[in-house]
Formats: C-alpha cells, structure tokens, sequence
C-alpha cells in the first residue's frame, strides 16, 4: 500500500484514529495516521447491528416475562453466561437460573451487589433493564 | 511520582509496549524491528475456538500473545520481569511500587474496561499491552501504544481491566525491564527472526501457517451451504476484522512484516534480495486487502451470496499461493 492509498474513512471509533504502514514515494516504509478503511467500517458496523438486535430481543423477552433484567445487562456487557460465571465467581449454571425472573427473583442482596459491582451500576439500577449504565 | 516516559503510537499493542520500553531504556528498537525479531507473524483459521461473543471461528494472523516479549527479550539478552498475581490489592501495590521506584511498568489488560477506548472496540479480548509510567492521586498515566496521546486512567478501572476473566485472563500481569546488554546483538536477532517466522509459516499442519491461508479458502467456500446467509455474512466480516482493525497495521501485519524486512535490509548482508522479498511482502498484503474489499462488497449486495462466497475465497486462496512461494523462497535462501 502506497502513502497516498492510505484510506481516511471514519467510522465507529469516535474520532480514533490508528496507524498504519505505507510505502512512501522513495519506496521506504512509514508510519500513516489513519481514521478507518470502509470494509472494516462496514463489518464493525454489522456486529453493532448484530449486538443491538440482540438486546432488543431479549428486552422484549424480559417484558413478556420469559428472562430477568440481568439478561439485558449481561448482553449489554457483550457477555455470555460463560463469562459472567467467571466474573461473578459462580457456576454457569446458577447464572443461567438467575436470568430467569424466578431465579433472580430469589436472588440475596449479596449476589445482586456481586452482580453490580461487575456492571459498575447501583443495585438498584440492576433491577431496571435498559437504564444508563458506567462500565 | 511520574516518570519521564516518551510515548510512541504504533500499530500493534505488544510490539509497541515492547518497543516503548526498549527505547526508554535507550534501545533504538522501533515497532517492525520488534515485531520481526519477535518473529510475531502467523496465519491461522482455527474453526472450533470461538472466542468471540457472537460464537465465530478463530482467525488470526499473528502468534499468540505474549511471544514477541518473550522472544525479543531473549535474543536482545535483555532481562524482563514478568510476575502474576492472585490478589487484586496485592497487584496494584507491587505496581505502585515499581513505579515508585522509576519503572515504566507493561500490563496485560482486558481491553473491555479502559474507558478510554471507542465503544466499538471494548469487546472482552484480555491480551492488550501498556505502559504505566505515573500515578497522580487516584489515576494512572498510561501509554498505550495504540493511542496518539498518553491517557490516564482510574485506579478503579484499571483494577478490573488488570483482573479481567475468561480466556487469555491476565491474573495482573505486569512486566518491567530489570538489565539491558550494552551492546545487544541486533543483526543476529534480526536473522533468527526471520528464520524462526519462516519455520512457523511453512510448518506442515494444515490449519495454521501458510496451509491455513488454503483452509481458510475453502471453509469460506462451504459457508454459505452450512448456515443460514446471515451468519455466513457475519463470519466473512469477521475476518475482515480480524486483518484489518486497529492493531494490525493494515493487512494482518503483512505491511509491519514488509516494513521489518525493509530495516532487516538495511542491516543484513543480503540486502538487495531482503528489499526485494520486503516489496514482495508489500505486494502479498495489497492482496489481502483485496479480499477486505471484495467480501464487504459481496456481504453489502446480500443477494445470493451463494456463489459470491466463492470468488472471495478464490482471492485468498491467491493469497496462499503468494505466501508459500515467498515463504518456500526465503527458507531455501536462508539455509545456506
């Protein structure tokens, strides 16, 4: 890749911008600031999607009933029961019960303060799916 | 307590904390000449690890993490400390501790809890490398190589992003350069590199290596017949990925491998055929960005990605072609 072909597309990052290596007009290699290249823009963007649309299912499954607001929470941390086990040094199991609105029902306020601490939200933010969130 | 730290943004996180903490020690080591001595160039479709949160097969286009400190170190006779903690508080005290004392410290981290990334970037990959070089009140000044600019960062985060879960976790890993060689052999750790790249590219399995590129090529043949198009779309994009997002330097670390050989060549006796074989590498990576190109076409259009898939793979499989001419190539020049 040339310095001049060096793509300056924007994309999710905010602003970040990266570096890249190009050879530059003597043919020696450089270092080249880069805001983004379009493909990866676009993959980036598909896996947002991908995440999004899975956070609106599950919000409309914890409406009807079928899944607790730390479903909401756990995908919101683009988390897998698996992963959540690990930071909540519990079983996977007993997460998966308590992303069940009877399982977290149950749930002492030890857990739930466990649970929290590893979204970085108040307890009672826990029990709301949907609300702002500081990870 | 901030210690005189000269930040430089590189493309890759671990050859540039290696390489910012070789230069403070006065090392004049830059970016590609670590990532080649650490011999940090790899290729890999490994389909049942699915490390990612949507469940999609492993790509990679580099060693696994953690081996360019470990190699560059060895062969530049440069003594590194690596320790591991079992204990949240403990951590954090050793690492105040060593910068108390005047050492720019490297961290393992979970890139998920630095809140100073984009959004778009914190998924929960735990083998991200930085320099802490300074501690005022409760925030850490941190040099991350990524980034233009130094960032500081909460005592708070920094405890979760050290002690992140899952795979790769770092268990607080914190490294610190302890004794240099004053005249360490460069020409000799710039050879062995290159030797050692080119063992692990032509290394007879077939799912890693330069076999891996030709595996590549033909499970991305099958997707679209194995899955729903959706999820083929997501797999294909994902490598794109994988090659081309923040840390790679364009085109899987091809570019940084080329931009390496060039600086091999200004060392090394051989030094028309090595800035040949760097233009050569330069050539291999405009192809990789090729198939970036061409797969967000084809996933974009949608419709009968069928057959589509196939000409994406046809570009790899060149790919391949490429890499094992060059790799074949420089084995034979290199053995006599």
């Amino acid at each position: 890749m040339r310095e001049s072909e060096v793509p300056q597309d924007a994309g999710l990052f905010d602003g970040m911008r990266g570096l890249t290596y190009a050879v530059n007009k003597s043919g020696r290699y450089i270092q080249v600031s880069t805001e983004g290249w379009a493909p990866v823009n676009y993959a980036n963007e598909l896996a947002r999607e991908k995440l999004d649309l899975n956070l609106r299912l599950i919000l409309e499954k914890i409406r009807v009933g079928s899944l607790s607001p730390l479903a909401y929470h756990m995908a919101k941390a683009k988390m897998d029961e698996w992963l959540l086990a690990r930071y909540a040094g519990v079983s996977k199991r007993k997460v998966k019960r308590h992303l069940k609105p009877g399982g977290f029902a149950r749930l002492t306020e030890q857990q739930m303060k466990t649970y929290a601490e590893i979204f970085g939200i108040s307890v009672q933010a826990l029990r709301i799916p949907s609300s702002g969130q500081n990870v | 307590m901030t210690i005189e730290f000269q930040h430089h943004q590189s493309a890759h996180c671990e050859s540039g904390v290696m390489s910012n903490l070789l230069r403070h020690e006065g090392l004049n080591i830059d970016e590609p000449l670590a990532f080649g001595i650490g011999s940090a160039l790899f290729f890999a479709h490994i389909p049942f690890l699915k490390l990612d949160n949507n469940k999609i097969p492993l790509t990679t286009f580099r060693m696994n993490p953690g081996v360019i400190l470990k190699r560059v170190t060895k062969l530049l006779g440069v003594g590194l400390t690596v320790e591991r903690f079992g204990d949240v508080t403990k951590a954090m005290d050793a690492m105040d501790r060593r910068i108390e004392m005047g050492f720019p410290v490297g961290l393992q981290v979970g890139v998920f809890w630095l809140p100073f990334f984009p959004d778009a970037l914190r998924f929960h990959f735990n083998a991200h490398n930085m320099v802490v070089y300074g501690k005022e009140g409760d925030e850490y000044m941190v040099s991350d190589p990524t980034l233009p600019e130094p960032v500081r960062c909460s005592a708070r985060d920094m405890r979760k992003a050290r002690f992140s879960k899952g795979p790769l976790a770092p268990h607080g890993k914190m490294y610190y350069i302890t004794s240099i060689t004053p005249d360490p052999p460069v020409k000799k750790a710039v050879l062995t590199g290159i030797k050692r790249t080119c063992f692990l590219m032509k290394n007879p399995f077939p799912i890693g290596g330069v076999n891996g590129i030709r595996y590549l090529a033909g499970r991305i043949r099958k997707w679209p017949g194995q899955m729903p198009e959706d999820q083929a779309i997501l797999y294909l994009t994902n490598v794109i990925r994988m090659q081309e997002e923040i840390g790679t330097g364009g085109a899987g670390f091809r570019f940084l491998f080329a931009a390496f050989l060039q600086r091999a060549a200004d060392r090394l006796p051989q030094r028309e055929w090595l800035s040949a074989k760097s233009s050569e590498m330069t050539a291999i990576g405009d192809k990789w960005r090729e198939f970036a190109l061409m797969a967000a076409k084809i996933c974009k259009k949608r419709n009968g990605v069928g057959d589509t898939f196939g000409s994406a793979a046809d570009i790899v499989e060149e790919c391949w072609m490429m890499e094992r001419t060059f790799f074949a190539d420089m084995c034979r020049n290199l053995k006599t």
